[in-house]
């Protein structure tokens, strides 16, 4: 551990890793807590791999046709927004089902981003990026991005918390009471198709549900309250991901696949005593 | 008896069905039915399970259209009626791990009735609060829901829907899954609540629902209304099960078409 602050006096890169992971907590805590809740973490893995895609589309671009502005992180957001359109449409207007959809969107958006990668020269190395997430090549424009998130994420959650409350309870009644329902819907799927973007530079394409429902659904084991789980997700998202960077760099392991080893550790740990708190409680009173 | 607060069309019954038909695709649901509760009523939608109950409670909330006919709530388009409308839906329907409180709830029923944006102010968390109260549940208020039984579960969604202050109250099988103590006191609230406002109830448990009500309306597609008849305490026990004896058929003229049985 103290090899790792003292790397962290030293690289910028280290310190932006950090701050990265400490910033999509927000997000992710907030996000990630309406995703479980409503059960949407299959739509959530659906969009997320949608965007690769995305990302290989606007590497493509910017590499062979010159457009060089055009970032992998432009194409995850593109890709992430017309997952959401996609997705809502067909809830509120196509009678399909909508986990086969769901099934569609996920395989297709990784064909196409196999296909782009494919055609576009270089190095492979990107791939792996994408995949598996690397959060040691956070920027400062990356970081930018997800500050604007967390401020939107923020703004929703504070001002509609009653709405999203009883949304994500019982959007029956919600919608007998009012509440434009389906605009809330439309919302909810942008703010995951974003955040999923964003953790996507954290943990990658693949493991992005892990750490958007593991410290989830802890901080769920422990919460009577929804915004409670929403805050005791967020520390616990910070937490993993900081953690998760030190013993990577200490151990020199790959920084995603550590935090999401983590998140299974700290998962199985507080369901299991949670299990054994109930136990003790219910044999010590009888 | 009957609470003369009503804004609107005072005149109008709490429910009217006119020649109302629906059907989702191919078959039939509902077939020309005709209906009207005024208010102040308590009344049950009794009848077989896919005969049509739970469509017509649909109906007249207003979540789907008819095919055919005309309905109105309160004297308003159903949809127009909501704010006027509580709605208790069946309480097994819920997610059991949903982090809320009884508290966090009760305050939903003052959704779309207070301002939007920001946290519930002082008076939404009040009028829950007098809701809660109602229904017995006031000291429960900062429990989970999750850690409630069925009866209080169905206590606190009756709370919710009072705290919007409805006129009339649509309630969606109360009497499922909950114990016989628990219907006991499910029994002398709904009794207190019908005293301010209309009560409209499906339900499969005739036994219940005819100690309660008024006036029993059978739907199986077709609907008929039948006076509850004046039975005792211990004919209904001996009787219960084989409810189709317990409803008096109406004199108007509709007598023997019912398709009510005991399901």
């Amino acid at each position: 551990m103290h090899e790792f602050l003292t790397a962290l006096g030293d690289f910028a890169f280290l310190r932006y890793a950090l701050a990265g992971g400490l910033l999509v907590s927000v997000a992710g805590g907030i996000v990630g807590s309406l995703v479980v809740t409503r059960r949407l973490t299959a739509l959530a893995g659906g969009i997320a791999h949608f965007v690769l895609g995305g990302m290989g589309g606007a590497r493509y671009l910017s590499k062979v046709h010159g457009i060089e502005w055009l970032s992998p992180l432009h194409g995850a957001l593109a890709a992430a927004l017309l997952a959401a359109v996609i997705m809502t449409f067909v809830r509120l207007h196509a009678k399909e089902r909508e986990d086969t959809l769901i099934g569609a969107l996920w395989a297709l958006g990784m064909a196409a981003g196999v296909l782009f990668i494919w055609r576009t020269p270089g190095y492979n190395e990107d791939l792996m990026a994408y995949l598996f997430g690397d959060i040691l090549l956070m920027s400062r424009g990356d970081l930018v991005v997800i500050v604007i998130l967390d401020a939107i994420v923020l703004a929703v959650a504070f001002g509609f918390y009653g709405q999203l409350v009883a949304v994500c309870f019982d959007e029956e009644f919600a919608r007998l009471r009012g509440l434009p329902v389906d605009l809330f819907y439309f919302v909810f799927l942008c703010l995951t198709a974003l955040t999923v973007v964003v953790l996507v530079t954290v943990v990658g394409v693949v493991m992005v549900i892990a750490l958007l429902t593991l410290p989830v659904a802890a901080a769920g084991k422990c919460s009577t309250r929804l915004w409670q789980m929403m805050a005791l997700s967020t520390v616990f998202i910070a937490g993993l991901t900081t953690l998760g960077l030190a013993v990577s760099y200490d151990a020199n392991l790959p920084t995603g696949a550590t935090i999401v080893m983590l998140a299974g550790v700290l998962y199985v740990v507080v369901t299991l005593g949670w299990k054994a708190l109930a136990y003790v409680r219910a044999h010590s009173r009888g | 008896m009957r609470r003369q607060a009503s804004l609107h069309a005072g005149d109008a019954p709490a429910l009217a069905f006119d020649r109302v038909w629906f059907a989702y695709e191919a078959p039939v649901v509902l077939e020309d039915v005709t209906l009207s509760i005024p208010r102040g009523d308590f009344v049950s939608l009794v009848g077989p399970n896919g005969g049509g109950k739970t469509t017509l409670l649909r109906l007249a909330l207003g979540l789907v259209a008819p095919t055919r006919g005309k309905i109105g709530v309160l004297g308003m388009a159903p949809a127009d009626a909501r704010r006027f409308v509580g709605y208790v839906p069946q309480h097994q329907v819920f997610d059991a791990q949903f982090p809320v409180t009884v508290m966090d709830v009760t305050v939903m029923g003052r959704l779309g009735l207070a301002r939007s944006l920001g946290p519930y102010g002082r008076r939404e968390k009040e009028l829950a609060r007098e809701a809660l109260g109602k229904v017995g549940l006031l000291d429960a208020r900062d429990r989970p829901f999750s850690t409630l039984s069925g009866g209080q579960r169905q206590r606190v969604l009756i709370a919710r829907a009072l705290a919007s202050a409805p006129e009339l109250l649509l309630m969606d099988e109360p009497t499922a899954n909950i114990d016989s103590p628990a219907l006991v006191e499910l029994y002398d609230l709904l009794r207190l609540l019908n005293q301010a406002m209309t009560v409209v109830l499906v339900s499969h448990d005739l036994g219940f629902v005819s100690r309660l009500v008024r006036r029993v309306v059978c739907v199986n597609r077709t609907v008929t209304t039948h006076p509850v008849g004046e039975l005792s305490g211990a004919e209904m026990q001996r009787l219960y099960g084989t409810a189709v004896h317990m409803v008096r058929h109406d004199v108007h003229g509709d007598g023997g078409g019912c398709g009510c049985t005991s399901s």
